[in-house]
């Protein structure tokens, strides 16, 4: 016999107790390593998903707006030894069965075979004609399958901004028919995506040459894939060795009559980048600044839509004109003749102004001042044959122009008019695309300019950017959110109740073998050995528990991964997250419930053989104390041991009864204190201005919850106090068995009480977003319907011929929002987020109605109006933002006061100072800034498609929104509506945690059920006792069941009522009527179970040798 | 005849037969004692008349009614009325008080809990030297109080039988003779018929019969 086979034949003993401790450790293990799996499991899905939806991409070149020659790809390849695939993306939605079926947000891509490499699948991407290729997600969506045909509408791209001064918007957009020939599966590169974001885009596939001919391109691009292989620094030093003049819309064109070479964009404007290179670094170079304006007027005269230009020897308001338009106008030297021209705004606002200028030449239209190069070319405009055919962008009185006009027009196209300094055309005329039309430079050849150029500019200050997608991504889903702490954190009640049960099992397998641990003392053995004889022992169940747990764990996760699929698909958005285990996981989670177990063991033990031991080697002098439980036998031992002289001079009973009368008053005392402290709470800030406020409410149910469990301790001494009082009754028996086991009842009752309060109460707490939700100062800011559009609306949708156009009456509130695209960083995103969408407007229009609230602010917020100061600039070119709080906190990681980095169309960088985070709203997933710093920012970007849209009377419906913007493909949304798509992530939250806090709950019955078995034991000779003086077994289980019942009710009270307060604003509200649902629910379960476990304790314990218990010992 | 046991048997197990075709006949009044080594079958002898336990086979008459046939919700409330029992240990509930204790019997029927009982543990309580410790609870008495309420509970229905378990085995030398000197003037007083099983000789000889089990039957000593 050694110590090991002790351990062992121990272990075998009590197999069948040993057994449940390790299904209480594998529960533990199960819930832990679960959890962490989960996590593992999330985050790899999202890396999947994120290598799916990239193929082999690993960076991309982007330029904004700007679209550039395919051949850069072709070019690039090479140099870079690597793969590249020139792509063109725009935006489009799906006219689906003759418009049954409307599906916006269409992702559409020009591509060719070369995508296929991306793909390792060659032939998906060759598409001949109107062939589209489509992901399964558009195809489910949209109910296509191959040979269906469907209308498609894209936002037609140019190689000038859509928004350019006098470029018409007539050609916005493009739409054809085509035909599904392909639905591609994910790993097909179907889910193609260069956002960080799990769910599955809408994706359209189209031949990138066709694409390119319908939009009347030619062989044009915006996105270019590289394949792994080269660094970022590689791919731009070989961009910039690559890229061609054309690619940033820029064109040198020399005129060998009148010997100058100039530079041109296709942008009408060349961009201030390119401006100030070349005056800087090109010699002689000369701005030249060309505008159309409406009319010249001189004495009642006018001469209608003309250019002018500028001349750099010029000054002031000094202009020369052509013979011509002094003939026409009868100008004379000296004369003032007055210039009347739109100056275009943001969003195409059109401002009607004139200026003066004193004529100081009148010239002859020959030479340079007859160069026809002076127009810029503006399409719809330079290239029409007559006046007749012009299509502009500004309006047009075509019923102005005159015979002579078509004339001149016909002869000399837009050669200009007149002259004014550089100075003053670029000071009236000059906008955010640009401060000139054409850079000149007198006497440089072609190639030599286009030398400097390609040689000094660099790609960054025209917008090209090289993005590390792949690792971006990679990051972006290992950063996001910790799905495995966040279901421990949601588990927490499980884990807590299934750490609790594995300790209650413990406890009860060391009371059952008190005895031999008795007789292990009296045989010599120390304290220190028992506890390493136990420790050993119960290492094998321990290891036992954990190697079960793990497959358990297994289990669990399959079930939490199904409904994460399923029924809780709210809080990751998609339904692809697979199961992935890395043995770290495991090995932690094993060890946190080693180190766990053996630290609950050691602790057990120690309490154990300090307390129970004791009493065992006392217990032959005090046979008395026989009923006692195990610390009243302590008590009494230590007792006897010391009688004082306080003891001799009164009795055991007063002092008892003093001590019972002064605890029960404390307990009494500070119940009543935090009872009323609650309610002091809840009437004095629970209400806010006639508004409920939650969190009080909370804290008040919070404060309440000890107040009415000290109320009960309370209750039960007073029951031991007034016992004498009472008529001697089952009833009074009942009672007496309560007030007898106070500390283990109020034990009881407090576990079960604040495991229903924190189920109840945290499962419950809602926020009813629709309550106010007309108020401005609520999430919505007052605003009815939040409308994103596919297209851009390229004008002011707030002037008359916008509302007009849109469909919206005059007496509806409109706010409309430019964007800048980037990743979405509201709660629907799981990856980690640096770059959220940019969205920019007016900020006046919320500080006129005090829209919306804000959670936290910097001192730079202004306190009056707040919204302006994002029309301030900070300093060191800081620019003010804002965001909702949420955002900052969890999908940027930030806090109000830190800085987001972008970069501008130029290159630079543009820092933005989060100044404000926005109580839950509308804009969450966004960062907002004003339209003026955004269109400084962000001058290529052309219209708007965010709308925040309210009409006073509730007028304005879908429908009619719908009709007013089917040519932009609204996705229209009332504000609530929003708000709630956000917080059902919030809600599905807390769905989990109720389930899983129902199921702690559950547990904790099962562990409570131990406790109820344990006590139930150590009463057997009571109940053998009653038994023989005539009780029958029906009576005593009924009296031991209306006790544990009681019990039940009253812990299902105590949780209850401050649980039911905390959350009234939920329970309240009608969005959430289901919710009273859960009340009777989590009562039935805690009650039926709690029933069910002791009345299982009472029946094994009947089945027991009662009679034996009263046997003399 | 107020008992009278023909041909018990009871066993454990195949191996261990603990009563053998015993026979007793007791007598209203009586008082009898029954000793035997450890392991012999007093206490199973003593259940199986308190009907605490049922024996393998044999019959049992109490006042000439076949307790045999009696259902266990019958028996419950033969122990009830008949049957008063007192075990070496106490066995009181630690949160009553000695009245309470005393009063236990009497919850099972509520005509139990009239004025005729409050005088009759009034009596009960005086009779057993309790008056000063009547509101006391059983971890603030000695052994003795202990016991001797013990013997008024199992008194408080008026029994036909008391049945005690080695009712001095925890009691000091003093407090045992105290309390078989009660029980004995108990059974004179009352009428009570009593059944004691003892390792003490002393606590037999006062009784009117001794009996010792040898081989699962009853020898007269």
């Amino acid at each position: 016999m050694s110590l090991f086979n002790l351990i062992l034949k121990s272990a075998w003993h009590y197999r069948k107790l040993n057994l449940t401790i390790i299904l209480g450790i594998a529960l533990s293990t199960a819930i832990l390593v679960g959890a962490l799996i989960i996590g593992d499991s999330v985050k790899y899905s999202l890396q999947q998903i994120t290598v799916q939806r990239l193929g082999k991409t690993s960076q991309v070149i982007t330029a904004g707006e700007r679209l550039f020659s395919t051949q850069l790809a072709d070019e690039l390849a090479p140099k870079t030894g690597t793969e590249t695939a020139a792509l063109l993306r725009a935006n489009g939605f799906g006219v689906i069965d003759g418009g049954e079926l409307r599906i916006n947000q269409l992702a559409v891509w020009g591509v060719d075979s070369m995508l296929g490499h991306f793909a390792n699948d060659y032939e998906s991407f060759i598409l001949n004609g109107n062939e589209v290729a489509i992901n399964e997600n558009l195809a489910s969506l949209a109910k296509l399958k191959v040979g269906d045909e469907f209308l498609l509408r894209l936002n037609k791209l140019n190689t000038f901004p859509a928004n350019t001064p006098f470029v018409s918007e007539q050609e916005a957009t493009v739409s054809f028919r085509v035909s599904v020939a392909r639905i591609l599966k994910p790993d097909e590169l179907g889910n193609f995506n260069l956002q960080n974001i799990q769910s599955a885009p809408r994706n359209v596939f189209l031949n990138l040459k066709w694409l390119n001919e319908q939009m009347g391109l030619q062989q044009k691009a915006n996105v270019l894939l590289v394949i792994e292989g080269v660094s970022d620094a590689e791919l731009v030093q070989n961009l910039q060795k690559c890229w061609k003049l054309k690619d940033v819309n820029l064109e040198v064109r020399e005129n060998q009559d009148l010997n100058y070479t100039e530079l041109i964009s296709d942008r009408v404007f060349v961009e201030p980048v390119v401006e100030q290179f070349c005056t800087k670094n090109i010699p002689g170079s000369q701005a030249v600044f060309s505008y159309f304006i409406n009319e010249f007027t001189l004495n009642g005269k006018q001469a209608p839509y003309s250019f002018v230009s500028s001349d750099p020897k010029l000054t002031g308001n000094q202009m020369t004109v052509s013979k011509w338009l002094a003939e026409d106008l009868g100008v004379k030297l000296n004369d003032t003749v007055r210039l009347s021209y739109f100056e275009v705004g943001p969003l195409r606002r059109l401002v009607l102004k004139d200026t003066s200028f004193v004529v100081g030449q009148i010239y002859e239209l020959t030479g340079e001042k007859a160069d026809q190069n002076r127009m810029p070319v503006i399409p719809g405009l330079s290239d029409a044959d007559n006046c007749r055919d012009w299509k502009t962008g500004v309006p047009v009185d075509l019923k102005k122009i005159r015979p002579v006009d078509e004339a001149y027009w016909k002869e000399h196209k837009g050669t200009p008019k007149a002259f004014v300094s550089l100075e003053t055309a670029q000071k009236l005329w000059g906008n955010r695309f640009g401060q000139s039309t054409a850079i000149r430079v007198d006497g440089l050849q072609k190639a030599e300019f286009e030398k400097e150029l390609l040689a000094g500019l660099l790609p960054s200050q025209l917008g090209f950017e090289v993005r590390d997608v792949k690792t971006d991504g990679l990051a972006a889903a290992s950063g996001g959110t910790d799905f495995g702490g966040l279901f421990i954190g949601l588990s927490f009640f499980v884990l807590f109740a299934a750490v609790l049960l594995a300790f209650l099992l413990f406890k009860l397998y060391l009371g059952f073998r008190k005895t031999e641990i008795g007789t292990l003392t009296a045989l010599g053995f120390s304290f220190s050995a028992i506890r390493k004889l136990f420790v050993a022992e119960a290492s094998v169940f321990v290891l036992a528990g954990i190697l079960l747990g793990i497959p358990f764990s297994i289990f669990y996760n399959h079930l939490i991964l199904q409904a994460i699929n399923t029924i809780w698909v709210d809080i990751v958005r998609t339904s692809i997250v697979n199961i992935h285990i890395r043995p770290v996981s495991l090995i932690m989670g094993s060890l946190i419930i080693d180190v766990m177990s053996f630290t609950a063991i050691w602790f057990i033990l120690n309490r154990f053989l300090k307390s129970e031991v004791v009493v065992l080697q006392k217990r032959t002098e005090n046979k008395q104390s026989h009923f006692l439980s195990g610390r009243k036998q302590l008590k009494t031992v230590e007792s006897s041991r010391k009688t004082t002289v306080f003891n001799r001079l009164q009795s055991p009973s007063v002092v008892s009864k003093l001590n019972r009368i002064m605890s029960g008053r404390l307990s009494l005392n500070l119940g009543l204190f935090l009872i009323t402290f609650s309610f002091f709470l809840l009437f004095s800030m629970g209400f806010r201005s006639g508004e409920i406020n939650p969190e009080m409410f909370f804290i008040s149910g919070f404060g309440l919850l000890p107040g009415l469990i000290l109320i009960f301790d309370f209750w039960i001494q007073r029951l031991a106090v007034q016992e004498k009082a009472m008529r001697f009754s089952l009833r009074t028996m009942l009672l007496k068995r309560i007030a007898g086991e106070r500390r283990r009842n109020v034990m009881i009752v407090s576990f079960l009480s604040v495991g229903v309060f924190m189920v109840v109460s945290t499962g419950l707490n809602r926020k009813d977003l629709t309550a106010h939700a007309d108020l401005p100062s609520s999430g919505t800011g007052g605003y009815e319907w939040f409308v994103e559009t596919t297209m851009p609306v390229l004008f002011d949708a707030n002037s008359k011929p916008g509302r007009e156009d849109l469909n919206i009456p005059v007496t509806a509130e409109l706010v409309q929002f430019q964007s800048q695209p980037g990743d979405d960083a509201s709660c629907l995103n799981l990856n980690k987020i640096s770059r959220p969408r940019l969205i920019a407007f007016n900020p006046a229009a919320f500080d006129t109605r005090s829209a919306f609230m804000f959670a936290t602010r910097t001192d730079d917020l202004d306190a009056k109006h707040p919204w302006l100061t994002l029309n301030r600039t900070l300093a060191d070119d800081v620019i003010p933002a804002m965001a909702d709080q949420t955002v900052i906190q969890w999908g940027l990681m930030k806090k109000v006061g830190d800085t987001l980095i972008y970069k501008t169309e130029e290159g630079k960088d543009l820092k933005l100072k989060l100044v404000g985070g926005l109580a839950n709203s509308v804009f969450q997933g966004n960062v907002i800034i004003s339209e003026d710093h955004f269109n400084r920012a962000f001058p290529s970007v052309s219209g708007s498609n965010v709308f925040l849209i309210d009409s006073p009377d509730n007028s304005l419906t879908a429908d009619d929104l719908h009709t007013g913007m089917r040519n932009y493909g609204p996705e229209i949304i009332r504000t609530t509506d929003r708000l709630l798509a956000f917080y059902t992530v919030e809600n599905t939250y807390l769905n989990i945690f109720l389930m899983l806090g129902a199921l702690g709950l559950l547990i904790g019955t099962l562990g409570l059920g131990i406790l109820i078995f344990r006590i139930t034991f150590e009463q057997i000779p009571e109940y053998a006792l009653l038994l023989s003086l005539g009780f029958s077994q029906s009576i005593i289980q009924r009296m031991v069941m209306r006790e544990k019942f009681f019990l039940m009710i009253v812990s299902v009270f105590i949780g209850l009522i401050p649980a039911v307060l905390s959350a009234l604003p939920s329970l309240m509200s009608s969005l959430y009527s289901n919710l009273w649902v859960w009340l009777p629910a989590i009562s039935v379960l805690v009650i039926l179970s709690g029933a069910i476990f002791s009345f299982v304790a009472v029946r094994v314990a009947f089945r027991q040798n009662l009679v034996g218990a009263l046997r003399n010992d | 005849m107020l008992l009278k046991l023909e041909k018990i048997s009871k066993s454990y197990s195949k191996d261990r037969t603990i009563l053998d075709q015993l026979d007793l006949e007791v007598n209203a009044g009586e008082r009898i004692a029954i000793v035997g080594p450890s392991g012999s079958g007093k206490t199973t002898l003593l259940n199986l008349i308190g009907t605490l336990d049922r024996p393998d086979s044999g019959k049992m008459y109490f006042e000439n009614q076949d307790l045999s046939e009696f259902s266990d919700q019958q028996l419950a409330q033969f122990r009830n009325e008949k049957i008063g029992f007192v075990f070496q240990l106490h066995h009181l509930l630690p949160q009553l008080t000695l009245l309470e204790n005393i009063l236990l019997p009497t919850l099972t029927d509520k005509k139990l809990q009239g004025k005729e009982t409050l005088e009759r543990v009034q009596k009960l309580i005086s009779r057993m030297g309790l008056s000063e410790v009547a509101h006391q609870k059983p971890s603030e008495l000695s052994g003795g109080e202990c016991q001797r309420t013990a013997v008024a509970r199992a008194l408080i229905n008026r029994p036909g039988l008391i049945l005690a378990d080695e009712p001095t085995g925890a009691l000091d030398q003093k407090s045992a003779f105290n309390l078989t000197d009660l029980l004995v003037e108990l059974n004179q007083e009352e009428g009570v018929t009593l059944i004691v099983v003892t390792h003490s000789m002393e606590v037999a000889k006062k009784m009117d019969r001794i009996y010792t089990l040898q081989e699962g039957k009853l020898v007269m000593i």
